[in-house]
């Protein structure tokens, strides 16, 4: 066996003893932790901690399920039982003291999904979990701050794509209509325009320095996706031909501003693949993300639907307002 | 502060040969772990559990691990054998508990819940023991008196808990009060025990299947997936089988660079260079980089290690 070969066996004779270490010395959650999750005392790792389990373990995911109905409820039957008087007095008492006794009240919470978001007063984020520490700082800013990062990149491209639209004329103009002005996440873009009856098209990409770097050939429809992936982190200028008869119409043409877009850089394309595995239901984890990326459509989107579970919330709608003001 | 070592163990650790070795785990455990171990189960089950020798051969076992580990030079030192022993049986019965009978486990969270979050009852430790009663009797000694099933109804139980008190006009042992709404709840009837399988899917026997047939390269790419702390939690203590780090094999193997490794455990590649002699890192170092606790540390590996498991045994 050559020394490489050893190598590796040791790596793997450590990994395999390392994973077999599950069975001899199991992880279970105790009472006090499952308490902790369910009164959303605990801290971003033991949240991490008792979610990753939870989902892992039959014992402990149903212990925990159990636990949360069952606050849930008892939390609700305490509010009813309240006379609405004694509720003022103590919601008045509640407001001037939460900040003296608990610490870890939340400043900021909003529904998300199918959870609680909160940003408590330590500045800990409860109610998520499986971020990276990025993504988890990225929210925690976005929350205290209620706004948002765009790159000025994205900023700069989406000024291009209006200058390129203002040009446009009435519908039956024959234009482009997407990707414009925008940061896409698939390194693969499909481009769209409008119609121009009777005739067949022909898609050009270049890249910034007009150097060509995909082409379509002849078309029928009114779209074309790119067969081969282009280079991430790129900003790319498109064209559009169509082919009538013997003439052709490039559009945009000079004197019109050029259609330009950008791939989304390798980075931030796998930070969002990541997330989006992690909290596939999470507007605010992905608008954050998106918006931080550049990618000011997908994190419209997801903003508004934010925004449309949490009405009358100054936070989701400041997040919205943040995003739209680049 | 290092940590010092149990005594007891003082002659294993000084093990020279496979002999001696044998000899001080096996004294280890007939003279110190096996009575513990005994009056810890019997405490917590009483006598008549027929599962007992089960769970006390689960607790050798892992004990026995721990023993070999330590020997090793690997994993954390035991302060006090004794004390780690009781933890272990603990932990064993208090899962053997929650796996027969799953029903009472969520009988017994909810009551505890309502016992610390309505504010005219009290939980509080007693020399060792759970106790609860009213707020005003909080820190009394117990009093177990006879209690009465018909005080207790399933769906209204703060109510419930409120005339078992006035019955027994003086705190209770938990586990009395737990007895006595078990003894009334229907839910019992359906008691169906957690079987075995359904946490025995992580078996090593699959890891070593898996391995035999697969590369260390998959291995590292289901690493690689993992959430940032429980990564760095699992890499930073990976030891290879004479106790070193294995972290320079994956260089040495070509799987990833030291800049990799660095990007993967969140420390940067200088000072992953300036600390690569003493990996691996003992848990109290790597909680002190994450802002962790210690537990919080072995917990997220433990995570980690269930992640990779389930993945890997889903192949």
């Amino acid at each position: 066996m050559n020394t490489d070969e050893k190598e590796r066996q040791a790596l793997v004779q450590a990994l395999v003893a390392e994973l077999s270490a599950v069975a001899d010395e199991p992880l279970h959650l105790d009472y006090e932790l499952i308490e902790a999750y369910v009164d959303g005392r605990c801290d971003l790792i033991d949240q991490e901690i008792v979610t990753s389990h939870a989902a892992m373990c039959v014992m402990c995911g149903r212990e925990l399920r159990d636990l949360e109905t069952f606050a849930a409820q008892h939390r609700r039957q305490r509010r009813t039982w309240l006379p609405l008087a004694v509720a003022a007095v103590a919601a008045g008492l509640i407001i001037a003291l939460v900040p003296l006794l608990r610490p870890a009240a939340p400043v900021v919470s909003l529904h998300d999904g199918n959870r609680e978001v909160r940003l408590l007063r330590d500045g800990a984020l409860a109610g998520m979990n499986g971020l990276t520490l990025d993504d988890e700082r990225r929210i925690t800013n976005a929350l205290r701050g209620g706004t948002l990062a765009v790159p000025p990149g994205a900023t700069q491209l989406a000024k291009s794509g209006e200058a390129l639209r203002s040009t446009f004329g009435s519908a039956s103009t024959f234009e482009p209509l997407a990707p414009i002005g925008c940061i896409i996440v698939s390194d693969r873009p499909t481009f769209e325009w409008t119609a121009v009856p009777g005739a067949r098209y022909r898609v050009e990409v270049f890249s910034d320095h007009f150097r060509p770097v995909a082409a379509s050939g002849t078309l029928d429809a009114t779209r074309w996706t790119v067969p081969k992936p282009l280079p991430r982190g790129a900003t790319y200028v498109w064209q559009v031909t169509a082919l009538r008869g013997e003439g052709e119409t490039t559009s945009p043409a000079p004197p019109m501003p050029e259609a330009r877009f950008a791939v989304l850089d390798e980075a931030n394309a796998k930070s969002i693949a990541r997330l989006e595995q992690v909290q596939p239901r999470s507007h605010l984890a992905l608008g954050v993300a998106y918006a931080e990326a550049g990618v000011t459509s997908e994190a419209e989107r997801e903003l508004q639907q934010l925004a449309s579970e949490n009405q009358g919330s100054a936070d989701a709608q400041r997040l919205l307002q943040s995003l739209r003001s680049h | 502060m290092p940590f010092a070592l149990d005594p007891e163990l003082e002659q294993l650790v000084a093990a020279r040969d496979e002999s001696q070795r044998a000899s001080a785990i096996e004294r280890l455990l007939t003279e110190v772990a096996d009575p513990v171990i005994r009056r810890s189960l019997y405490h917590r089950l009483g006598s008549r559990e027929p599962e007992l020798e089960d769970i006390r051969g689960g607790v050798m076992l892992r004990l026995v691990r721990k023993l070999d580990e330590l020997q090793r030079g690997a994993g954390d030192p035991i302060t006090s054998f004794a004390d780690y022993v009781a933890i272990v049986t603990f932990h064993a019965a208090d899962d053997f508990l929650r796996r027969k009978q799953p029903q009472r486990a969520l009988l017994s969270n909810r009551i505890r819940y309502l016992l610390t979050h309505d504010a005219r009852f009290a939980l509080w430790q007693y020399e060792r023991e759970l106790v609860c009663g009213l707020a005003k009797w909080r820190d009394q000694p117990p009093r177990p008196r006879p209690l009465d099933p018909a005080d207790v109804e399933e769906h209204h139980m703060a109510d419930s808990i409120v005339r078992v008190f006035a019955r027994s006009g003086g705190p209770l042992p938990f586990h009395a009060v737990v007895v006595l709404f078990a003894g009334a709840s229907n839910a019992l009837e359906q008691n169906t025990p957690i079987e075995e399988a359904d946490l025995r899917e992580l078996a090593p026997s699959a890891f070593e299947q898996f391995a035999s047939k697969q590369t260390a390269g998959q291995l590292w790419r289901e690493i690689e997936e993992l959430p940032a702390r429980q990564r760095a939690a699992l890499l930073l203590n990976l030891r290879e089988a004479g106790g070193g780090s294995a972290i320079p094999l994956l260089t040495v193997t070509g799987l990833a660079t030291a800049e990799q490794i660095a990007d993967l455990v969140g420390i940067p590649p200088a000072e992953l260079a300036s600390i690569w002699n003493d990996l691996p890192l003992d848990d109290n170092t790597i909680a002190a980089r994450l802002g962790a606790t210690r537990q919080q540390v072995i917990n997220l590996r433990k995570c980690a290690r269930e992640r990779l498991a389930r993945r890997l045994s889903k192949r």
